[in-house]
């Protein structure tokens, strides 16, 4: 592929997330934006089929055959490698300190770390800061956008979908090249599904509609990540409880629920 | 005349409603301290399942307002509910929150909880905000949501439990109705008793 081509790609797949970007900024204010519910819900359930008769067992084989420090280490290597996205990403949001941070931490444990195998960086109180081009967009001001549950990827959004896919396949090929193939590519999903374990079974343990559960906490996670962790007061909880404390409505005894 | 006596009573006030405001303040912070050190003996002890259940169940009550909770959690049917129904409901969202802190509290690898900041963003509304530091991994944001003196919500890094829950049984209630919420909750607890 020459240069020319490649920028001509890059062209397109930036105009084709503009075009996306307005076309979903005319979203509802308040609530969930899921407009296609019926769609998401069926390639929910097809995952969550696939999960957990291939998904789980294979995550929970590799969590007992292999020891916690190959864990660990096969996991610190995979995400040395997303670190780079991470910088770029962080650079792009204007945060020169995180996206050094990241820099920082991509060349000690590529390094020091032997390839990335261990964390030294962590040790050396340089933490890591995961940052996708979604979180890029969202703070450029692309802040509302339609909820997707993607295959492979899972719940995500229109916005945080094209970064996602770079984040989690492209990323680690650009710095693997033809390295990165299908073994150390299902080594890679294996090793991040395990990671998500106990997530999913805190899921499974309190969820009694799970495509729901896993929109809302999904949309909420998603928003905290964006603000760095720095979420204001819930003010909506608060109006909430003191329209609750105002004398209630009578209900008529045909409505009551007994 | 009348504006010396204002200016009294204003300095009176401000004197008076301080120490108030500390004593309540310091009363929320303990309340949050106190529910972590359980936590943590709960974490440390080892205890099966069903002990960890028990030694919780105290703290429960004690830090969260577990009608606020199930009537935020059900949302509008709740204003629908007789007494009795209200208070099996209650009695469900008791048992689910105690089952899950049991469940998910299981084992101690060093983790240590830390008060960040205790704020009263309305009066009588608080906010406790606090970190779980793990040996691996980043620390968990975990805010407490309080009305007067107990707890309605937790949030655990931006994720509302609350909000989540509503959600969740909001979906249930619509395809079920408030009796399959009711069996789906209980088939939750049982989950949580039967598979440890």
């Amino acid at each position: 592929m020459n240069a020319d081509h490649s920028h001509n790609l890059l062209a397109s797949f930036l105009v084709a997330i503009c075009l996306s970007s307005c076309s979903t900024l005319q979203g509802p204010d308040l609530g969930v934006y899921d407009r296609t519910e019926s769609s998401n819900r069926t390639s929910f359930n097809v995952m969550e089929g696939f999960d957990r008769f291939i998904g789980k067992p294979a995550a929970r084989t590799y969590q007992t055959l292999l020891p916690d420090w190959a864990e660990k280490s096969i996991g610190h290597f995979f995400l040395n490698l997303r670190t780079v996205d991470s910088a770029l990403n962080s650079y792009l949001q204007g945060n020169v300190k995180a996206g050094t941070k990241n820099v920082s931490r991509f060349l000690i444990n590529s390094t020091l770390g032997v390839g990335g195998l261990f964390d030294v960086a962590s040790h050396m109180n340089i933490d890591y800061h995961q940052e996708d081009f979604g979180q890029t967009l969202a703070h450029w001001g692309y802040t509302r956008s339609r909820y997707v549950y993607f295959p492979v990827i899972g719940p995500t959004t229109v916005r945080d979908l094209p970064g996602d896919l770079f984040h989690l396949i492209i990323s680690p090929r650009l710095l693997l090249g033809n390295g990165y193939d299908v073994w150390v590519g299902s080594l890679d999903t294996l090793s991040r599904r395990s990671d998500a374990l106990l997530i999913t079974d805190a899921r499974d343990d309190a969820a009694l509609d799970k495509y729901i559960f896993t929109r809302e906490a999904f949309n909420q996670k998603r928003r905290f990540d964006i603000l760095n962790g720095d979420v204001p007061v819930d003010d909506s909880m608060f109006d909430d409880l003191d329209d609750w404390d105002e004398p209630e409505a009578e209900v008529p005894r045909r409505d009551r629920i007994e | 005349m009348i504006f010396k006596l204002g200016s009294f009573l204003s300095l009176l006030l401000i004197f008076w409603s301080s120490p108030m405001l500390l004593a309540d303040e310091a009363a929320i912070r303990n309340t949050i301290e106190q529910f972590h050190i359980v936590l943590t003996d709960v974490m440390k002890s080892d205890a099966e399942f069903q002990d960890r259940y028990i030694s919780l169940e105290t703290a429960i009550d004690t830090t969260f307002d577990m009608e606020t909770v199930s009537r935020m959690s059900l949302g509008t049917p709740w204003r629908k509910l007789e007494t009795d129904a209200r208070q099996e409901f209650s009695q469900l969202m008791r048992e689910l929150i105690t089952a899950t802190y049991a469940d998910r509290f299981n084992s101690y690898n060093e983790q240590q909880f830390e008060i960040t900041a205790v704020t009263e963003p309305r009066p009588g509304r608080w906010l406790v905000r606090t970190r779980l530091i793990r040996k691996s991994g980043k620390p968990v944001a975990l805010d407490y949501y309080f009305k007067d003196q107990r707890v309605f919500n937790v949030v655990a890094d931006g994720v509302s439990d609350l909000a989540v829950r509503r959600a969740d049984y909001t979906a249930v209630v619509k395809a079920d109705g408030f009796q399959g919420l009711l069996d789906s909750v209980r088939a939750n607890i049982a989950g949580l008793r039967n598979e440890r």
